[in-house]
């Protein structure tokens, strides 16, 4: 029973049931406690039916009752077939509380057991956590600032407060450009001056938060350029340096040809914009700077350049008349002065409009100077291709009137050159035969190559995503590995389940020798009981034969009819006998029976819970008298 | 006594008062006006002639049909806040003295609207601003008077930012350059596997 | 230009003073008036701070060469010369980084920091288990010269928001590196 007790009083402590460390049994149990056990009991099985229900008893008597009556229909509502009602909780006893209590602890919902038991997930560790920290926080006394230990330095003091500002650091081994070759100043620099990081920036709440900022910054990258390498780098077959000129080259054509379309039509479609456009386009030549300078773009300045000027004459034209005027109501030499001043400036403009006229007219003789310098080698170029035909015509006629003679001569020469010719094929086809073999061969190899490290490649690219799959397995395992040992660590100690296995295990063994023992016995039972029967069997028909024989002697002979008497007799007290032992062994059960009985009526405190009835009976009366009392006064 | 709905404290004085008003009314009634009150609650408004209406049955006057509303207002809002079920609002609502028809009613509303309710009393809770929209542009400087050759992008982000206070919409062009954009981007996605992780 | 005082300093030292020219350039501390008073007075001190300043942004600036900025420092003494150039060459990057980030900061508004705090709201006056992550957001913004400080608050659906958004520039801005 004490096992059982233990794994009861557990489960109930489980629930919520505040059991004192020395409770040991059932026996112990109090009514209050009872009572608030079972009541914990129903809330978890049944929340609906159990929130109705007070934990503690109240203390008035006809209140008590009452709480005893709708726990017991509670129970009953549940499925306890047993006997129960208010008696069970006021006046317990012991083996009806236990079964009451083993079949509640039995239907506790097992999910919820488990859950308690299994993994919880994160949220609820994390919870558990925050309840704890806020739980620890409280518990610490709020102490005035200066008697503050460190301990406190968390919660109570409101502590330095940085925001966090980086400032830029200089670092040595800084992998700015990867693969870079250290100069000898910045080595000199970093080895004799560069201060230590610590003392670089102006405040030093900023040297954490610019270490930060400068890895991450690095980190971050690095992990892009591995990324973008992986996905798009590896397959171009370049080397990282040429993939990133390479791409660099790209961007730069792709923003030179965006930059060009852009400018280009600004001049023909307003004069505001022609400026900005020639800005952009000087501009672009200086972005252009390093690379080859090409034609169509200095075309397309120059031509900006010569809308520029022609919008200032504009401009200046517009912007005199005004000066003039503004200056009129001065006196005469003042005014003699302005004139001329205002006729020197005209002057002046007209002589800048004239520069300006010059020199735009300048730009278009270049232009046209280059247009007609082209003309002219394309004339030359033709002219030169014209002399050559010329030159054979020439030779031609040159021959003619010697024709006789120089036919066959000429004849021969075609000959000769044609055996030259057909000399030169043979020639070329026993060199070509090996060269095209040697081209097929190389070919052969070339896409061989080429299959292999595309396959090379694939096998990289999956080797890359097994091992970020790997690491992400690795990383989550590692999480879940963690999260099991703090729940681990946050499981209750006391309870030891191989013991209560083994308890287990040792009670089934004890039944079982138990069980063997029972029907050794009932075999016993058996054996003996078959022993009477045969013996019962026996003694019949010794009987039948035995008064058979005397019956028949004893029609002759006087002696034997009395001996038959007594034989008769003696069946008869015999008989008797066995009935008398029989009875006796029913008694004795009997007897057994009753005396168990007592036992149990003992066991269950008849005579204290009558006592405590009779208290109850008298304060429901006192209850009673004192109510009608109050209901006269009132 | 303590009830759960009131977050495990005493009921107040003025619900338990007003309760024998909602008593009043029939429990039709008081289904309907619980509805017409959970609509304000959800933000969509309540009509006071419909309400008028409803409780003119029962010869309400002004005043008790404001201390009818304020009181349903208050049992829903206070049981979504606790997060009670209908059954226990049901079994305390009774144990206040509200009859069992115009509970059931109650209860029936308030669990149809239960999960609602609550997604709105958590939008509307304490928030210190929000972020409306982000957009973006990337320029790319090719020169200025500092430096002849830049060839560097700059990111302009304009955020739509709601205040904590006033609720007006703020909007702050910011530009930001390309190691500062990454290293933003970057922690803001760790930020963003942290809260992940705390569900 | 008035670097032809530098003369007046031996050589280690001019090292070292170059090195904190280009620090202050950088924004970091700057030479201190009182460490030379002996050997300059105020003005000459200032003129030479700054002429110093402008010799290593033009050479950077215009990626000069080593031959360009020796031109410049014709009427310097050649082993003086020679300091300079070292310290331009040690320090070429460092200060093209600081010349890219006033670039940069020609904007009327730029983000010089951020940061972040993640937030697990619990409860509110409005529902009694709330449970809701909050990321807050500062960013410190150089408005005009002076920092202004804009915060915001953000649930999951916005920060999953603002993060593809950023994504989606950051895919542009890969493609220009």
């Amino acid at each position: 029973m004490e096992e059982v007790d233990n794994i009861l009083i557990h489960a109930l402590k489980q629930v919520g049931t505040e059991v004192s460390e020395e409770t040991g049994s059932i026996k112990q149990f109090s009514s209050e406690l009872i009572v608030e056990a079972v009541v914990r009991c129903i809330r978890v099985i049944d929340p609906g039916l159990g929130s109705a229900l007070p934990t503690s008893l109240p203390p008035g008597m006809s209140a008590r009752f009452r709480v005893g009556m709708s726990l017991a229909q509670a129970c009953q509502d549940i499925g306890y077939k047993g006997e129960i009602g208010y008696q069970t909780f006021l006046y317990s006893n012991e083996p009806e509380i236990r079964s009451l209590l083993m079949f509640l602890v039995e239907k506790l919902p097992r999910e919820s057991a488990e859950a308690s038991d299994q993994p919880t997930g994160k949220s609820v560790v994390l919870q558990k956590a925050i309840a704890a920290a806020i739980r620890a926080q409280l518990a610490v006394p709020w102490l005035p600032p200066n008697c503050r230990l460190p301990l406190h330095g968390e919660t109570q003091s409101p502590g330095a407060q940085h925001s966090f500002h980086v400032q830029p650091l200089s670092l040595p081994h800084c992998t700015k450009g990867p693969g870079k070759k250290q100069l000898k100043e910045l080595q000199d620099y970093q080895r004799d001056i560069l201060p230590p990081v610590t003392a670089q920036p102006s405040h030093h709440a900023s040297v954490v938060a610019s270490i930060l900022e400068q890895h991450t910054a690095e980190l971050s990258a690095a992990q892009e350029w591995d990324n973008e390498w992986n996905t798009q780098g590896l397959l171009s077959r370049l080397t990282p340096q040429e993939y990133r000129s390479r791409k660099l080259a790209r961007l730069r054509k792709r923003i030179e040809e965006q930059l060009r379309s852009a400018a280009l039509p600004c001049p023909d479609s307003a004069f505001g914009g022609s400026r900005s456009a020639s800005d952009l386009s000087e501009l672009l030549q200086a972005f252009r700077g390093s690379a080859p300078s090409d034609h169509i773009l200095t075309k397309g300045t120059h031509f900006t350049h010569t809308q520029k000027f022609t919008f200032t004459q504009q401009a200046a034209a517009v912007s005199s008349p005004p000066i003039l005027s503004g200056h009129q109501s001065e006196s005469d030499m003042q005014l003699r002065q302005q004139e001329e001043q205002a006729s020197l400036q005209q002057q002046l403009q007209q002589l800048c409009s004239d520069v300006d006229q010059l020199a735009a007219d300048m730009k278009h003789m270049s232009v046209t100077n280059a247009q007609v310098l082209d003309e002219l080698k394309q004339r030359e170029l033709g002219n030169s291709e014209k002399e050559e035909k010329m030159q054979v015509k020439k030779k031609t006629i040159d021959l003619l009137p010697d024709a006789d003679n120089n036919l066959p001569k000429l004849q021969a020469v075609v000959e000769a050159s044609a055996k030259r010719v057909v000399h030169l094929a043979s020639q070329w086809e026993k060199h070509r035969a090996p060269l095209i073999d040697e081209h097929r061969r190389l070919k052969e190899i070339c896409s061989n190559q080429d299959l292999e490290s595309s396959r090379k490649l694939s096998e990289i690219k999956s080797l890359h995503d097994k091992i970020r799959v790997s690491t992400e397995e690795a990383k989550k395992k590692e999480e879940i590995y963690k999260q099991l040992v703090t729940e681990l660590e946050n499981l209750p100690q006391d309870v030891s389940r191989s013991a209560y296995t083994q308890r287990i295990l040792e009670i089934v063994s004890n039944i079982k020798k138990q069980k063997e023992e029972i029907t050794k016995i009932l075999s016993d039972t058996k054996e003996l009981q078959k022993e009477i029967n045969s013996l019962t069997g026996k003694l019949d028909r010794t009987f039948a034969v035995t008064d058979e024989l005397v019956f028949k002697d004893a029609k002759k002979d006087e002696s034997v009819r009395k001996s038959y008497k007594y034989l008769a007799a003696l069946h008869e007290n015999c008989n008797q006998l066995i009935q008398t032992i029989e009875d006796t062994g029913t008694i004795l059960r009997e007897i057994r029976d009753l005396e168990e009985q007592i036992e149990t009526e003992n066991s269950s405190k008849t005579v204290a819970n009558l006592e405590r009835i009779q208290d109850d009976y008298k304060a429901i009366r006192q209850e009673n008298s004192a109510l009608a009392a109050k209901v006269r006064e009132g | 006594m303590r009830f759960r709905f009131c977050g495990d404290l005493d009921c107040p004085d003025w619900v338990l008062a007003e309760i024998s008003t909602l008593a009043k009314l029939s429990s039709v009634k008081m289904k309907l006006l619980c509805a017409q009150v959970l609509k304000d609650l959800l933000g969509d408004g309540i009509d006071y002639d419909k309400v008028t209406k409803l409780t003119a049955d029962a010869k309400f006057e002004s005043g008790d049909i404001k201390a009818s509303v304020a009181v349903l207002s208050f049992i829903f809002s206070s049981a979504a806040k606790h997060d009670v079920d209908s059954e226990s609002l049901s079994s305390e609502l009774q144990q206040l003295g509200l009859p069992k028809e115009h509970t059931m009613g109650l209860c029936k509303s308030y669990e149809d609207k239960h999960s609602a309710l609550q997604g709105k009393l958590r939008e509307t809770s304490l928030r210190l601003g929000r972020l409306e929209a982000a957009s973006w542009r990337i320029d790319y400087t090719l020169s200025s008077s500092e430096l002849r050759e830049v060839n560097e992008p700059i990111i302009q982000l304009k955020l739509q930012t709601q205040g904590a206070e006033s609720g007006s919409t703020e909007t702050t062009v910011v530009s930001v350059s390309a190691d500062k954009f990454r290293v933003l981007l970057a922690e803001l996605k760790q930020a963003q596997t942290r809260m992940n992780a705390l569900q | 230009m008035m670097v032809v005082a530098l003369n007046r300093l031996p050589v280690t030292d001019c090292l070292t003073l170059c090195h904190r020219v280009v620090d202050g350039l950088c924004g970091r501390e700057p030479p201190r008036k009182g460490d030379y008073s002996a050997t300059w007075s105020l003005e000459e001190w200032l003129q030479l701070l700054h002429s110093l300043t402008a010799l290593f942004r033009l050479a950077v600036g215009n990626n000069s060469s080593d031959e360009e900025v020796l031109a410049g420092l014709a009427d310097v003494g050649r082993s003086h010369a020679e300091a300079v150039l070292s310290v331009l060459r040690a320090r070429r990057e460092e200060i093209r980084d600081a010349l890219l980030d006033r670039t940069n900061s020609i904007s009327s508004a730029t983000l010089q920091d951020f940061d972040w705090q993640l937030k697990l709201a619990l409860s509110s006056d409005k529902i009694s288990s709330l449970h809701t992550p909050l990321l807050s957001l500062s960013l410190d913004v150089r408005e005009n010269r002076a920092l202004r400080s804009v915060t915001m608050e953000m649930n999951r659906e916005e920060l999953n928001t603002l993060i593809s958004s950023l994504e989606a520039a950051n895919k542009v801005v890969l493609q220009l590196k």
